[in-house]
């Protein structure tokens, strides 16, 4: 029976405390020990087939016969008020079907007090018309002759310009959010810390905005049956996009169907509905025909979202022996114009080391620049590059193994809420990162010629814990199939592999006998955002329950016609063996002999456990050369070893972790959204001067897992995987650079610009070897208390 | 992209009429420079003169004696993956190899390759800027990690072609043609400062065409290297590239061209580099004095100063390729 | 003089355009005819027309390679072709790579090795590749390299992509 409870949810790096109803978990969770046949094995991807056979349908690809084609007319202007929209020549062009402006469309809020057509813009890209006709080539005709007049707004891109309290407003309320205090977090006693340091380190660091580029726009295609919506769209939350579209065009739950088959990434970018969704809808309903929309790359890079870029002041204090005495973060995020302040860059500050004084202040601050969404472990990502590039810095200060100075500050608890680890392997994790990396034969210098070698490496901390609610329903059909259905979705992480890989182990079914629903909020219940590497840990569990209560029923009726006793049954591989007395029996004999009675499974996941943290953590290691004299870094090689919990499909998770470090490379190196000053417009809003790494950027990864169940988080002992591969890579390069080469950068990514003008400080004086003092590092005196 | 008219060219004389008669109209050769302004709105031509279509355009013709005639619309692909162009002129080989990604290689032309605008974002956004027949530079005071260090005029965009270098240290010669007629002229008086009524970085008139471009014969024992500075691994124009050419005598070098890439608005050569060198032995010394030189009154303007480092040690290492060859 | 009269009148009848006109493509070994203007390009030919969308469209400026098809037998982006380029001219596409019903040999090992996780580069990264072991059946490591350079995969899949290609050229050197 369900009941109401309070449990834990984490959420990309924050924990909130909510109600919840649950089903309490009937699964006890597989132990180590338990030999399992399907989970834990390579399993090539459900899908997969139509994937290379180009027959997958994305949203991308969703046709409907007299289908129109919506395109957007946007703000060229990063601040301003629209005075007039003129759409009469427009609406003559021959094909065009449709035109939404402020004038026309329903005054939906959007945003807080701004609106789905807002009379003011705020970013360059923001949403002023648009255009529904027969073909792209028309609508994109169409929005030349959509004439609108403006009034520019003094507008401001920098986010500790726009914190000052004469900045130009993007909304009413003030530009940092929550007010000027921003978010603060403390404990232990600061100035104190700082008084007992034997040295103390200040410093700034900087991340830059990364676009998402998910390759898959934010895409959709909405069409009207009567009364009832259905909408295709390339989200991470089928769910989500439905309650957010029928609260925006005020229709009940049930008259909104949302559709996400196959789906072209995410990264964060796609957690909910968008205006995008809600625009489509208005002009099919306005045109009475399916209407798609489908954003160009630029539209994209504008307005799909950035990670927040941060400029973060950090202040250590640490002991003789390297032990942490204070930290103090103060951390700016721009989250542009309409991004949410979600992103917890002082995550790491707080809680990777064991340190008695702690102090965080997150600012998040609205600007005109184009929106930030959360991308791929928000704030971590940021908040780890300055932490660990810190700890190196301090542990070449200190004239110590970087390596033993994180041990040296190794938290056994959860060092904000005292809480014990469901587990952390965090330590065994460095020692095999350090024995496949090599880290310490590390220590003389590598040259060849101009080019430098150096090792690098960084920790990971991070959720991943998931929880309720989530749900799963299997069928079993009169041929011994089974359909295993969910309202959850593929962002291409593996999900339908791993459920049905899940489902298939618990039913004693083969994989290939289980086919899986996913991305339909007509055919599958309630299932969380695919965000925050929470999808395995939440709809796993739920797909075992469900599958479990299959499994119980088809035993029971197997049971009955065998004449034997149930609990003397088990299922492996599509067949039911009973030992006393020793019989087997097909699944489908037993499908086939009940009829079309249908044997239905239904699972929830279960609460978190009470008094535990669930985390996930890693150890990165990164190989790089430098370049001094032309500053070409290239990464060589990273060794990866994270802790997931148990390893439902090392093929998928291993994909998981490389693609994980492929961004981090990018991010390291070469991503960087670039707005002009003075125009307050983006200028690489593409693919040509935005650079995502290709193959040959890419070194050789290896990578390592844990894989020991997680027994008391869930019943299948598993965590997340999705985004914790991307943390330490950026902060493990930026310390592998300074290693090769004796440049610290603290401003990412890390170019050939920045090395050669921090080399160029240095003079070209060769690297020392062995372990060379930071160059331009400012120590504080100690204070005495 | 704006609706237009297509014509397939039968000939040289069909397409540069054409271009006479329209003066909305462009040639498309590989398409990948033009489409993806006209899909930028950045120009909209009316009518497009497909040049692909005129016979032999696309031949590569070695004349036996050392020389190479290069169709205009000769895919760069096909010119990298030439016999005598790989065993003859190396550096453009080299060269290509870098260039954009293996399907543009298979698409772009070499005369649209030697025709392309420059990627300065000003010029590719909304901005209107001299190359547009507006006043002044938005790179100057803006973002101008891209722009050049040499040659300032009124505009700070640099030459983006990776072909244009090796071609220039080849000492390459261009066959133009327009309705009025014929010329050859060195490809390097091609590129040009954009400069008053000027707004491109070619001289190449409305209706003229590059028909061909030529190749001459290398001297005995000339030895040449292309490098590329990018911004990642492959698929990127250059940071900064130099094509150098170089033949000795009796050890000392005799003929030297030097000539840098994406560092001025025209292939630049570096001429007090090469004045350095000439008819000198190459030294690791000269080397240094030589590389020193190829900056000399760089004028960078900002995010740009990383490209004097960068084009001093691209110098240096090219020569110090030669030194042992 | 009047030659240019002449070969202007007769030069302007062979404009083509604006408006849609009748095109016939080849791909993948069948030929179709279509009604479009000559702005649209083969890619959107493709995927709206021909509603062949294995090749996707992505940054439609030639930045990402998701459009790659063959042309004429080499990789080309089909989103800075336009289709009244291509008449006569063969296209492959990522549907011509089954052959009687069976993967080829590279969508096999694409499936074997994870070489994708959204998928969204997979068609786009087969054409290249299908390109490179149509001249040479055991590249190596390099040569799939560079083969796969103009591709972009956001997701990260590229050592999976080398592995499953180097699977496939392996097994075609023991043969
Ligand atoms: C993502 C990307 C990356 C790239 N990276 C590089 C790089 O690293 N290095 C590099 O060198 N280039 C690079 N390029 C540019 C590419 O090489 C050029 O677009 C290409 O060479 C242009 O040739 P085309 O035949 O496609 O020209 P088109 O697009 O057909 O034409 C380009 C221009 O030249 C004119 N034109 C064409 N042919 C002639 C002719 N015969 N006579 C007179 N005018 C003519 C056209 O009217 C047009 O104005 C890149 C392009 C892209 C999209
Ligand atoms: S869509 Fe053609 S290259 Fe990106
Ligand atoms: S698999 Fe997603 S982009 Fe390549």
């Amino acid at each position: 029976m369900p009941k109401i409870v309070r449990t834990r949810v984490e959420f990309e790096g924050e924990v909130r405390e909510r109600m919840a109803v649950v089903v309490e978990d009937q699964v006890l969770p597989w132990s180590a020990r338990e030999k399992l046949d399907i989970v834990g094995r390579p399993h090539p991807r459900v899908g997969g087939r139509q994937i290379v056979t180009g027959g997958a349908t994305y949203t991308a690809d969703v046709q409907i016969p007299g289908m129109l084609h919506c395109k957007i007319r946007r703000s060229p202007l990063p601040h301003a008020e629209v005075l007039s929209i003129d759409t009469a020549e427009a609406q003559t062009l021959f094909g065009v079907r449709g035109v939404l402006t402020h004038a026309n469309a329903p005054r939906i809020r959007w945003f807080g007090n701004s609106f789905l057509f807002d009379r003011f813009v705020r970013f360059e890209g923001d949403e002023v018309a648009a255009v529904a006709a027969d073909s792209e080539e028309i609508a994109e005709d169409a929005l030349d002759l959509i004439h609108v007049r403006y009034r520019e707004l003094p507008f401001v891109v920098d986010p500790e310009q726009a914190m000052k309290p004469d900045a130009p407003r993007v909304h009413k309320e003030g530009n940092v959010i929550g007010g000027p205090e921003g978010d603060v977090y403390e404990r232990g006693n600061l100035e104190e810390g700082f008084a007992r340091s034997n040295h103390v380190f200040s410093e700034r660091y900087e991340t830059q905005a990364a676009v998402h580029n998910c390759l898959e726009p934010h895409c959709c295609v909405a069409m009207w049956n009567g009364d009832e919506l259905v909408l295709w769209t390339s989200t991470q939350h089928a769910y989500g996009v439905r309650d957010g579209v029928a609260a925006a065009l005020g229709l009940p739950l049930h008259k909104v169907r949302v559709i996400c088959e196959f789906m072209g990434a995410g990264f964060g970018s796609k957690q909910g509905a968008g205006k995008h969704e809600v625009i489509a809808a208005l002009l099919a309903k306005m045109t009475e025909r399916p209407v798609r929309l489908y954003p160009s790359r630029r539209e994209e890079n504008l307005a799909g979202g950035v990670r927040h870029p941060t400029i973060q002041y950090l202040r250590a204090g640490v002991r003789r022996d390297g032990k942490l005495m204070a930290l103090h973060l103060r951390s700016i995020a721009n989250v542009g114009a309409y991004g949410t302040d979600s992103s917890e860059v002082g995550g790491p500050v707080r809680e990777l080391y064991d340190c008695a004084n702690v102090r965080t202040e997150q600012f998040a601050v609205y600007t005109n620049a184009g929106p930030a969404a959360a991308f791929r472990a928000p704030g971590y990502v940021e908040g780890m590059f300055a932490l660990e590039s810190m700890m190196d810095q301090i542990a070449y200060s200190l004239s110590m193994d970087p390596l033993q100075l994180r041990l040296v500050n190794y938290a056994r608890k959860d060092p904000v809420r005292g809480a014990t680890y469901s587990s952390k392997p965090l330590d065994e994790a460095y020692r095999t990162g350090a024995k496949m990396a090599g880290w310490n034969l590390r220590a003389k210098a590598q040259q060849m010629g101009a080019r430098r070698r150096g090792l690098g490496m960084a920790s990971q901390i991070w959720g991943g814990g998931g929880g309720p609610p989530a749900y799963a329903i299997i069928r079993l059909n009169s041929d011994g199939t089974a359909d295993l259905v969910t309202g959850t979705q593929d962002i291409g992480t593996g999900t339908k592999t791993v459920l049905v890989q899940i489902a298939a182990e618990e039913l004693g079914l083969k994989a290939e006998d289980i086919r899986i629903t996913v991305g339909d909020t007509l055919a599958g219940p309630y299932a969380p955002v695919s965000a925050g590497s929470m999808t395995v840990p939440s709809m796993g569990p739920a797909v075992r329950a469900a599958a479990k209560s299959a499994r119980e029923e088809l035993l029971s009726l197997a049971s009955a016609l065998m004449q034997v006793s149930a609990a003397s049954l088990s299922i492996r591989n599509g067949i039911i063996t009973s030992t006393t007395p020793s019989k087997t029996v097909a699944v489908s004999d037993v499908t086939r002999r009940i009829g079309d009675f249908m044997i239905v499974g239904k699972g929830a996941r279960g609460p978190n456990p009470p008094n535990v943290k669930v985390r996930t953590f890693g150890a990165q290691f990164a190989e790089v050369e430098v370049d001094v004299e032309t500053g070409d870094v290239t990464v060589t090689r990273v060794v990866a070893v994270h802790d997931f919990g148990r390893i439902i499909n090392p093929l998928t998770s291993g994909s998981q972790i490389e693609g994980g470090i492929v961004q981090g490379i990018g991010f390291a190196l070469m991503e960087e959204r670039f707005v002009d000053p003075e125009s307050g417009t983006s200028l690489n809003a593409n693919l040509e001067a935005y650079k995502i790494p290709t193959i040959l950027d890419i070194p050789i990864i290896e990578h390592a897992l844990i894989d020991r169940p997680d027994e008391s988080c869930n019943s299948i002992g598993s965590k997340g995987a999705g985004e914790p591969p991307i943390i330490p890579t950026a902060a493990a390069i930026a310390n592998a650079v300074y290693d090769a080469a004796g440049v610290r950068v603290r401003s990412l990514p890390i170019t050939r610009e920045k090395i050669l003008v921090e080399i160029g400080k240095l003079k070209l004086q060769p690297k020392p070897a062995g372990e060379a003092p930071g160059p331009a590092q400012k120590r504080r005196r100690p204070r005495r208390g | 992209m704006r609706a237009f008219d297509y014509v397939d060219a039968t000939s040289v004389e069909d397409a540069t009429t054409f271009l006479q008669d329209e003066a909305d109209s462009a040639l498309i050769a590989g398409g990948t420079e033009l489409l993806v302004l006209m899909k930028n709105k950045v120009i909209n031509p009316r009518l497009l003169i497909n040049v692909k279509s005129i016979d032999g355009l696309h031949r590569i013709r070695a004349d036996g004696e050392g020389s190479l005639t290069i169709g205009s619309v000769a895919t760069i692909a096909e010119l990298g993956s030439d016999e005598v162009v790989q065993r003859s002129f190396p550096i453009l080989a080299d060269a290509i190899r870098v260039a954009a990604s293996p399907q543009l290689r298979n698409m772009a032309t070499v005369g649209g390759n030697l025709c392309q605008k420059p990627r300065c974002w000003y010029y590719r956004g909304s901005f209107d800027c001299f190359l547009k027949g507006a006043r002044g530079c938005h790179a100057l005071n803006g973002q101008n990690r891209g722009s050049g260090i040499f040659g300032r005029s009124e505009c700070y965009a640099v030459n983006p072609s990776d072909l244009a270098p090796p071609l220039v240290a080849l000492g390459a010669s261009v066959v133009i043609q327009s309705p009025q007629g014929r010329k050859q002229i060195s490809l390097a008086d091609f590129f040009t400062l954009p400069r008053g009524e000027l707004l491109n970085q070619t001289i190449l008139g409305r209706d003229e065409m590059v028909v061909e471009v030529r190749i001459p014969k290398q001297p005995h024992r000339s030895r040449g290297v292309f490098l590329k500075a990018m911004e990642r691994k492959t698929w990127s124009f250059a940071q900064a590239s130099v094509a150098m050419q170089l033949s000795r005598s009796d050890d000392r070098i005799e003929d030297v061209r030097i000539v840098l890439g994406a560092i001025a608005p025209i292939p630049w050569r570096a001429t007090a580099a090469e004045d350095a060198l000439r008819a000198r032995a190459l030294t690791r010394q000269l080397i240094e004095v030589a590389s020193a030189a190829a900056v000399e009154g760089a004028h960078p303007s900002g995010d740009n100063r990383y490209k004097v480092t960068l084009v001093r040690e691209l110098v240096k290492r090219g020569l110090s390729a030669l030194l042992n060859t | 003089m009047k030659d240019t009269v002449r070969s202007g009148v007769l030069a302007q009848r062979r404009r083509r355009g604006p408006g849609k006109l009748q095109l016939r493509l080849n791909v993948n070994g069948e030929t179709y005819e279509v009604m479009v203007e000559p702005r649209r390009t083969l890619l959107d030919v493709l995927r709206d027309d021909l509603g062949l969308t294995g090749a996707k469209k992505v940054c439609d400026r030639g930045q990402c390679g998701a459009c790659t098809v063959l042309l004429q037998g080499v990789p080309v982006y089909s989103c800075l072709k336009l289709a009244i380029e291509c008449e006569g001219k063969p296209v492959e596409t990522v549907e011509g790579l089954m052959s009687n019903g069976r993967l080829h040999p590279l969508q096999q090992a694409f499936i074997d090795h994870d070489a994708f996780q959204c998928g969204f580069c997979t068609p786009g990264i087969l054409m290249s590749l299908k390109a490179l072991f149509d001249r040479n059946d055991s590249p190596t490591e390099d040569e799939v390299r560079q083969a796969v350079e103009g591709n972009l995969c956001r997701c990260g899949a590229y050592s999976k992509v080398l592995q499953a290609a180097l699977s496939v050229a392996r097994a075609n050197e023991q043969e």
